[in-house]
């Protein structure tokens, strides 16, 4: 394979040098644990303090000690959900999130609903939003949280965060949104935006695997997540994972630094990719909201073929993409994302989300629509459903 | 390394027994609307009327990687075959046609055995029809004859 494209970097991220720089003397030279008292502890915490002083400053919250570190954007969730439910169970046992959420969301909603709270997914429009209206109606006496995500990791599309927060501070609700997908290419300002908890991911910022963190503002009821040593303000235990940390901040440094020139140049990107691919391909269909969107993710539904084997063929150019569709174990399992915009599970089943990463060139993306040209022709010349068939 | 292995993935990249088959006298109708399963295969049989052998076959399939391979395989199997035969193909017998295919894969082969199966029901009442139609043009052509009104 000479040529290879990564076009799925909603996924993950390569580490960026500089990243990569600023996390390397955390292995071998400042290697103490942070939580010593004697200068090899003190100068790892330092680095430490750093990155929460950089995190902090990215999103404008009031406080450094405002950020916890977690293992990534699943654990922020699992804890900003449960800590909530559990810490305010006396207040009520309702709770608000949305039916795109990721799995880490809704998952946490399941295992509480086994425990007897109740939980609302909001429904969303075919662009993927969620109404202001529907959430009103849904608030109750009984509602302790509401939790909607920032930025959807499959169609990109951006929520009205702000107003939903609103929504939720007026009846006097906790609001938490999930921003694994935002930072980076959205400005989150949690005072203006009145976020009381945010989850944040480092690789998905050109930064390390397995560090996240949660933000929570100071005065919000939350239970400890990890019994142990006094890391984290004694609510999760266990030795700080300082490389991955002093990387994490630099990560989210440089995202907020760039953010407007990397922005820039992607809608570029993909507005001369959806440009090309519409000119050259009949019976497509993008997903999401068209302008209320991040640059990046840009998710496709080609007609009359399926995702995993248009996803293959790419491959074997050496393209990589990811796809909604799991046809699995005989049922059709279309992504609960697209469902939930309303689209037909033939459709689902066909798409495609590509996104672009800020290396991206326009050689690559021409590479990549001449590919693409090639394999959906290729799968819709032996698809049975190909002649004007489509059925919504 | 790939989920798949190499003879799926050969049979996905270069499925030569995908198209039309002009000719054919078997083909059986897709459902769409039955979501319960996301491959659609549809096969196109000749079969010969006097032997009852599938003299050649094709396929047209909307689905995934391990669909698009066991329609292909499918069609080399049922080359050569009489009708008996090729309905006592079995999933398995194509899945041991490709060596072998990821667990959460092993529908489409059940998918591709229904489709044999209607494809061969089509024939079938394709033929009944054409009897009838002929029994019908006898009677016309008796009554002409008799010149019965």
């Amino acid at each position: 394979m000479e040529k290879r494209i990564y076009l799925d970097n909603a996924a993950t991220t390569y580490v960026s040098s500089e990243v990569l720089n600023e996390m390397l003397p955390c292995f071998n030279t400042i290697y103490g644990n942070s939580s010593s008292l004697h200068s090899f502890g003190r100068d790892a915490m330092a680095i430490v303090d750093r990155a929460k002083d950089r995190i902090a400053k990215a999103i404008n919250a009031e406080k450094s000690n405002e950020i916890y570190f977690t293992s990534g954007g699943t654990e922020a969730n699992n804890w900003a959900i449960k800590g909530i439910a559990y810490a305010n169970k006396d207040k009520g046992n309702h709770i608000i999130t949305s039916a795109i959420e990721h799995d880490s969301i809704i998952e946490s909603c399941n295992a509480l609903r086994r425990e007897g709270f109740r939980v609302t997914f909001l429904p969303v429009d075919e662009n993927g939003l969620v109404n202001i209206a529907d959430l009103m109606h849904f608030i109750d006496k009984e509602t302790i949280l509401i939790s909607i995500m920032a930025v959807n990791n499959e169609i990109g599309t951006i929520q009205n965060v702000k107003a939903i927060a609103k929504t939720a501070h007026e009846n006097g609700i906790i609001f938490h949104t999930d921003a694994v997908q935002g930072i980076g290419a959205l400005k989150f300002d949690v005072q203006d935006m009145e976020i009381d908890l945010m989850s944040m991911s480092a690789h998905k910022i050109y930064g390390p695997k397995g560090i996240g963190a949660l933000y929570i503002r100071n005065g919000i009821k939350i239970e400890d997540l990890i019994d142990g040593g006094n890391q984290e303000r004694g609510k999760r235990g266990g030795t700080t994972n300082v490389p991955a940390i002093a990387g994490f901040g630099k990560a989210v440094e440089i995202a907020n630094r760039d953010l407007v020139v990397n922005q820039q140049k992607l809608r570029a990107i993909r507005n001369y990719f959806l440009e090309q691919v519409f000119e050259k391909i009949p019976n497509v269909k993008l997903n999401g909201h068209p302008l209320q969107k991040i640059q990046g993710t840009v998710n496709l539904s080609f007609d009359f073929i399926e995702g995993e084997s248009l996803l293959m063929l790419l491959d074997m150019n050496g393209i990589a993409v990811s796809t909604g569709s799991a046809c699995t174990s005989g049922s059709l399992e279309p992504s609960h994302v697209l469902k939930a915009l309303g689209l037909s599970n033939e459709l689902a089943q066909g798409s495609i989300r590509f996104s672009f990463g800020k290396a991206i060139t326009k050689k690559e993306v021409d590479y990549v629509v001449e590919k693409l040209v090639e394999s959906v022709e290729k799968l819709r010349n032996i698809s049975p459903i190909k002649d004007g068939k489509r059925k919504n | 390394m790939n989920k798949y292995n190499e003879k799926v993935m050969q049979n996905f990249l270069n499925p030569k027994n995908a198209g039309v088959l002009r000719g054919a006298n078997a083909t059986n109708k897709i459902n769409n609307q039955d979501q319960s399963s996301m491959d659609i295969v549809k096969f196109y049989l000749k079969i010969n009327d006097e032997t009852e052998v599938i003299e050649d076959a094709r396929f047209k399939t909307c689905g995934c990687t391990a669909a698009i391979a066991v329609s292909n395989v499918a069609c080399d199997l049922l080359k050569e075959k009489t009708i008996e035969q090729a309905l006592l193909i079995k999933d398995y017998d194509i899945i041991s046609a490709l060596g072998e295919l990821p667990l959460d894969k092993i529908h489409c082969a059940i998918t591709v055995t229904d489709a044999i199966k209607s494809a061969i029901d089509n024939y079938y009442e394709r033929k009944a029809k054409e009897q009838k139609k002929e029994e019908k043009a006898k009677i016309k052509a008796m009554k002409n004859m008799f010149n019965f009104n």
